[in-house]
């Protein structure tokens, strides 16, 4: 098992999950249902159906199609499941064990700038937490992952 | 010399990271850059324990794997992925849209390799009160000044290479498709 590994079965076995591996695999979770709603409305549209058509189907505006279709968002089942319907399809569940779900895989297919550096492996040290909460339209006080150009210049 | 070069160098000096996914993944048909600042955002050692953060990292993953992702033009705000205008600065964002939204600005470095510059909330991109008259050609001057900051980082880390171009949107991103036609 690998180092990330063995540390995401660490942290997912802890009393309280942090928030960091919920988040992480609730869009995991999320995407994988884009993908498939995404792929089956492109079938659907290589048949002459359109978003209009689907919005119909299941009474809501075609804008709100738009907008699940386009990126991964918090659907709900009943979201998932009236839009599956109006494209034919009945949505089915599949829970895999977390340990199944990541094991040892050799990717077999790698972009050419990954090859190119594999063999580096650095990763840069650090022990500060960075903040990416927004600010209440104030100016942030956690600014600290904009550093100015000056530091890049001379970096 | 090639860009991949300079990538390599600037990996040995750790001003660049490649972000490898968290959980094994059985293509890595994209790579993913980060400049070691965007970087400490996106590590679980060293960002914030938030579900945002959670989530912007599996956005980055599931992009290195190869997903399908939607890329949008102009004004479509519905997408994964979106050049910023002026189109000819090649500066794009990754736009995660669910609250608090969050936006990565990047180059690409080839095809399919995303080179991340800078991460910045959306709020805070609105956080200072803009005077409407800055407000040229409908770009916010928030966005115009990450072009400016994306550019600087870019020719700090490779000097006189230009980030990749290209004439369609296949010529950027592998398995993708147009924001306009969904």
């Amino acid at each position: 098992m690998t180092t990330s590994q063995t540390r995401l079965m660490a942290a997912i076995s802890e009393d309280t999950i942090a928030d960091f591996w919920r988040g992480y695999f609730q869009e995991g979770f999320r995407s994988e249902v884009h993908s498939r709603l995404l792929e089956l409305f492109e079938e659907a549209s290589r048949q002459g159906i359109t978003k209009a058509t689907i919005a119909k189907r299941i009474k809501k505006r075609p804008e709100l199609i738009t907008r699940m279709l386009s990126s991964p968002s918090n659907l709900e089942c009943d979201t998932i499941s009236d839009i599956a319907l109006a494209l034919g399809c009945i949505p089915k569940l599949n829970l895999e064990r977390i340990e199944d779900s990541i094991r040892d895989l050799k990717p077999n297919d790698v972009h050419p700038m990954t090859s190119f550096c594999v063999s580096v492996g650095s990763k840069v040290q650090v022990s500060s937490k960075i903040s990416v909460q927004p600010s209440n339209a104030r100016p942030s006080a956690k600014a600290k992952f904009v550093f100015d150009t000056e530091e890049c210049v001379n970096a | 010399m090639s860009i991949r070069i300079l990538v390599r160098d600037r990996i040995k000096e750790q001003r660049l990271v490649e972000v490898e996914p968290l959980v094994p993944v059985l293509s890595r048909s994209r790579s993913v850059l980060a400049c070691a600042k965007a970087y400490e955002q996106l590590d679980p050692e060293t960002a914030e324990d938030s579900l945002e953060a959670g989530r912007l990292r599996r956005k980055i993953d599931n992009l290195i794997r190869g997903d399908r992702i939607v890329v949008g033009q102009r004004r479509n705000r519905d997408c994964d992925v979106k050049r910023l205008d002026p189109i000819s600065q090649e500066v794009w964002e990754v736009r995660e849209r669910n609250s608090p939204s969050i936006r990565m600005f990047f180059r690409f470095a080839e095809k399919d390799c995303f080179v991340i510059t800078n991460i910045r909330s959306v709020a805070d991109l609105f956080s200072k009160i803009w005077d409407l008259k800055n407000l040229i050609g409908e770009v916010w001057p928030e966005w115009r000044a990450e072009i400016r900051l994306c550019k600087a980082r870019w020719r700090a880390l490779f000097i006189t290479f230009n980030p990749h171009t290209g004439v369609s949107l296949h010529d950027y991103v592998s398995n993708s498709v147009d924001g306009g036609n969904i």
